[in-house]
């Protein structure tokens, strides 16, 4: 493939691309998204809200006009910061922590992304006694079947003594593997059961009519799930070094005088 | 060595309320206050107890002066006498009229003004009990709160009738209250002396025992011998504390649970930093470096009392700083005070020292309404029961938030400065490194939120409105980050995005609160919108009016 391109006005993109200005137009913008969806889930409910705005490209406001939804606004976001990390920070060791941090929060938008269109989330409704093996999505339409069965042993709820706060969510399960061998286990308020690339979460419960009670789990299937967590690694090393490096530096010589007079 | 006497003098003003007697009370208490109840899930000394029940019923810590535990144990052992106390709060005068309750008066009404209105406020709150709470009118939301204020009362009237006969008796209910839970029986099940009596299956000795020693004190209470009152009682206390299993609080916890109710830390705080407040603004009058050095010395008093209240919480519940919204106004208000220390020590003379304590001092008094919503030490719902994460991501925003907060005021104090046609350079960078404060702890905590969430429900990131709160802050101090560095804003500009993230924060803090949805919602707190709303106006105002004159005073 031949390259029409001279390599100078490849390098002016770039830098038009990292520039500082559309960074702040795009934090502006995520700004006004964020209170936008919120406020637009507080009228119509969270799923609503993702549908129309947190998973959107384009969101429509009064329903005509055209504005970037929260995916564009994370894809442009990711543009702008890898054109950053190409053509504007400098490569200096006063500014690791700054690197780190930008880097840092490549990584989350990326994983953001990842785990937005791979990920599948699930539920998984059971009644004490009864097993199932196949997970119904969001809206109750019938998912996945998993590679193995979840059985319900017993679910108990424990009350604060005296009150109607709950103190507790605890179900006993069964898992049953696909020869017959079963293993027990416990899901509970934060204490997901993982297995088989699945994790089970405590989600809610009802009592029915005749006492029994049921239990659900919302089930995730993990794809990048480490993302966040090296993103979140990069970036806690990043903010630390920075801040530490801000203090040791001393307050005298600090930031403000460093940022660049218009 | 002025300064240090200086300080002495204050700490010991600030600090001697705590230490000096009651004004020579009727009755010792000391053995009542620390008589263990079940209440709400937790087991507290009485004199929790009281607190919050006259606080309850009279949205005030001690109306008219009124000692909780002297009341209530005035409604528990003399019925009759507590009749005449003015403690019930009636928000609504119209309420009185449909209840037609005709002598109006000023303050708090007694049960026997209240008396004659209970056939039709039963019946209005009856009415209303069947309704959904949200479509209620403020009259009817009152009537159900009062209707709930004056049942607990009359059981309590009631719950020693056993003992006293004659008019508690009359009752006749007299053994069904359930308040106070005082009596443990088998299976972590607590009782009020009247309940375990009619509890039919015969009860064990030592129980019977108590329960006598429980009608001793109550006789000796109305022969108003204050010895056999609290002789019986602290042999009631070691009887049930003798039965207790391993898992109760140990007494040196009770104790100092009374201990952190009498000396009321947060109070001994707020007025510190009030003073320092006062004595800042006599410093900026008179020029007077003195004056400044007090007011430092008076936040360092403040903060230390705040120090000692927050270590007495976490000692108490076993518990990190921050659990509830209560506890975030006051561990907030704690950062703050704390960045203005330090402020202080950077920059003498700044705007930091004044910034810090007026947040300390407002959100601790922001604290003190919360406070009336019940018990500040409330049980936890089974989402939060995770001390690895309250204590980390909890605490970490509530630094990032303490951080915008102090900023805000800071970018406050500039743009007047401004106006008043002063470039304080040095000011605007002390309020860049708060500001970035800020950012830093609230990103960190919002990566620990999102750790924790995919630990417990699978999921790192899920649109919830306080994650939302969270991103807006860090998304507004990011923008304003950059632009600094992109020349866009100077530190005037700089001063006045301070100022929005103070709104961003409020907005975090209390507005996803009021959406009333999501997995943070927990925090409900009524009638606090309205105030939300003026506080963005007035901003929003300043801002439009002010900023515009600096620049024009910083051009010319």
């Amino acid at each position: 493939m031949k390259n029409t391109m001279r390599p100078g006005a490849l390098a002016g993109i770039g830098r038009s691309l990292a520039s500082l200005k559309l960074t702040v137009v795009l934090l502006l913008l995520l700004a006004s998204l964020v209170l936008g969806g919120t406020a637009w889930q507080a009228e119509h409910g969270l799923y609503a809200a993702q549908r129309d705005v947190f998973a959107a490209w384009v969101f429509l406001l009064f329903g005509f006009i055209p504005l970037p939804g929260l995916l564009t606004a994370g894809l442009l976001l990711f543009v702008n910061l890898l054109a950053a990390a190409a053509f504007r920070l400098r490569y200096r060791w006063r500014h690791a922590g700054l690197i780190l941090i930008h880097y840092g929060l490549l990584l989350l938008i990326a994983g953001g992304f990842v785990i937005s269109l791979k990920t599948g989330e699930y539920f998984l409704t059971l009644r004490e006694g009864e097993s199932a093996g196949v997970l119904s999505h969001a809206d109750g339409q019938a998912g996945i079947r998993l590679p193995f069965a979840l059985k319900l042993v017993d679910f108990e709820k424990v009350m604060h003594p005296g009150t109607d706060i709950p103190k507790s969510f605890t179900s006993r399960v069964e898992v049953i593997a696909g020869d017959g061998r079963s293993r027990s286990a416990v899901i509970a308020m934060n204490r997901p059961l993982r297995t088989g690339g699945y994790t089970f979460y405590q989600s809610s419960y009802a009592e029915e009519k005749d006492g029994v009670e049921s239990s659900t789990f919302s089930v995730v299937r993990n794809s990048g799930r480490w993302l966040p967590y090296a993103a979140s690694a990069l970036l806690f090393l990043g903010l630390a070094w920075h801040f530490l490096a801000q203090i040791a530096c001393g307050w005298k010589r600090s930031p403000a005088a460093k940022g660049r007079k218009p | 060595m002025k300064r240090q006497a200086a300080f002495w003098l204050l700490a010991g003003w600030l600090l001697s309320p705590a230490f000096l007697p009651a004004a020579s009370p009727p009755h010792r208490l000391k053995s009542f206050r620390r008589v263990l109840v079940m209440d709400q899930g937790r087991l507290k000394p009485m004199d929790t107890f009281a607190r919050n029940l006259l606080r309850q019923f009279s949205g005030r810590a001690r109306p008219d002066g009124i000692d909780p535990c002297e009341w209530l144990s005035r409604v528990l052992f003399s019925p009759g006498a507590s009749a005449a106390d003015a403690v019930f709060l009636v928000r609504q005068p119209e309420l009185l009229d449909a209840i037609g309750v005709t002598n109006r008066r000023r303050g708090r009404y007694t049960h026997a003004q209240l008396h004659p209105g209970l056939r039709r406020l039963h019946e209005l709150a009856f009415r209303s009990s069947s309704r959904d709470e949200k479509d209620l009118d403020r009259v009817e939301f009152e009537a159900l709160r009062l209707f709930y204020n004056l049942s607990a009362f009359h059981g309590l009237l009631h719950s020693f009738a056993f003992a006293l006969g004659g008019e508690g008796a009359a009752g006749g209910a007299g053994g069904s209250s359930s308040l106070p839970a005082v009596i443990p029986l088998a299976g972590d099940r607590w009782l009020s002396p009247g309940r375990a009596l009619a509890h039919g299956t015969p009860l064990p000795g030592t129980v019977q025992a108590e329960i006598s020693l429980l009608a001793t004190a109550a006789r000796a209470y109305g022969r108003n011998d204050p010895a056999a009152f609290d002789r019986a009682l602290a042999g009631f206390n070691r009887s049930v504390r003798g039965r207790l299993g391993p898992g109760t609080p140990r007494p040196w916890k009770i104790s100092l649970e009374v201990l952190y109710n009498r000396a009321s830390p947060f109070f001994l705080a707020g007025l510190a930093y009030g003073l320092a407040l006062l004595f800042l603004l006599l410093a900026m009058a008179c020029r007077s470096s003195l004056l400044a050095q007090m007011a430092a010395w008076s936040v360092a008093t403040g903060f230390l009392a705040h120090t000692l209240g927050i270590a007495a919480r976490m000692l108490i519940s076993n518990r990190p700083p921050v659990t509830n919204l209560y506890e975030t106004f006051v561990f907030v208000a704690w950062t703050a005070a704390a960045l203005g220390l330090v402020a202080a020590r950077l920059q003498k003379r700044g705007p930091g020292l004044a910034a810090g304590a007026l947040a300390a001092a407002a959100l601790l008094v922001v604290s003190g309404r919360q406070a009336l919503e019940g018990d500040t030490m409330g049980m936890l719902t089974a989402v939060l029961d995770s001390n690895l994460w309250l204590a980390t991501h909890v605490v970490t925003i509530a630094l990032g938030y303490a951080g915008c907060v102090v900023a805000g005021i800071i970018g406050h104090a500039l743009i007047i400065q401004a106006v008043r046609g002063r470039n304080d350079a040095s000011s605007a960078r002390l309020l860049y490194a708060v500001l970035a404060f800020g950012l830093v702890f609230t990103v960190i905590g919002t990566l620990m939120g999102g750790i924790w969430a995919d630990q417990s429900w699978g999921r790192f990131w899920g649109w919830d409105p306080k994650e939302n709160g969270a991103l807006l802050i860090i998304a507004w101090c990011a923008a304003l980050f950059h632009s600094r560095l992109a020349g866009w804003i100077g530190p005037i500009g700089l001063a006045a995005g301070a100022v929005g993230s103070l709104v961003t924060v409020a907005l975090a803090w209390f507005g996803v609160n009021l959406l009333g949805l999501g997995l943070h919602a927990y925090g409900f707190t009524s009638g606090a919108m309205r105030g939300l709303l003026v506080f963005l106006a007035v901003e929003l105002v300043f801002l439009a009016v002010a900023v515009p004159l600096a620049r024009k005073r910083i051009r010319a």
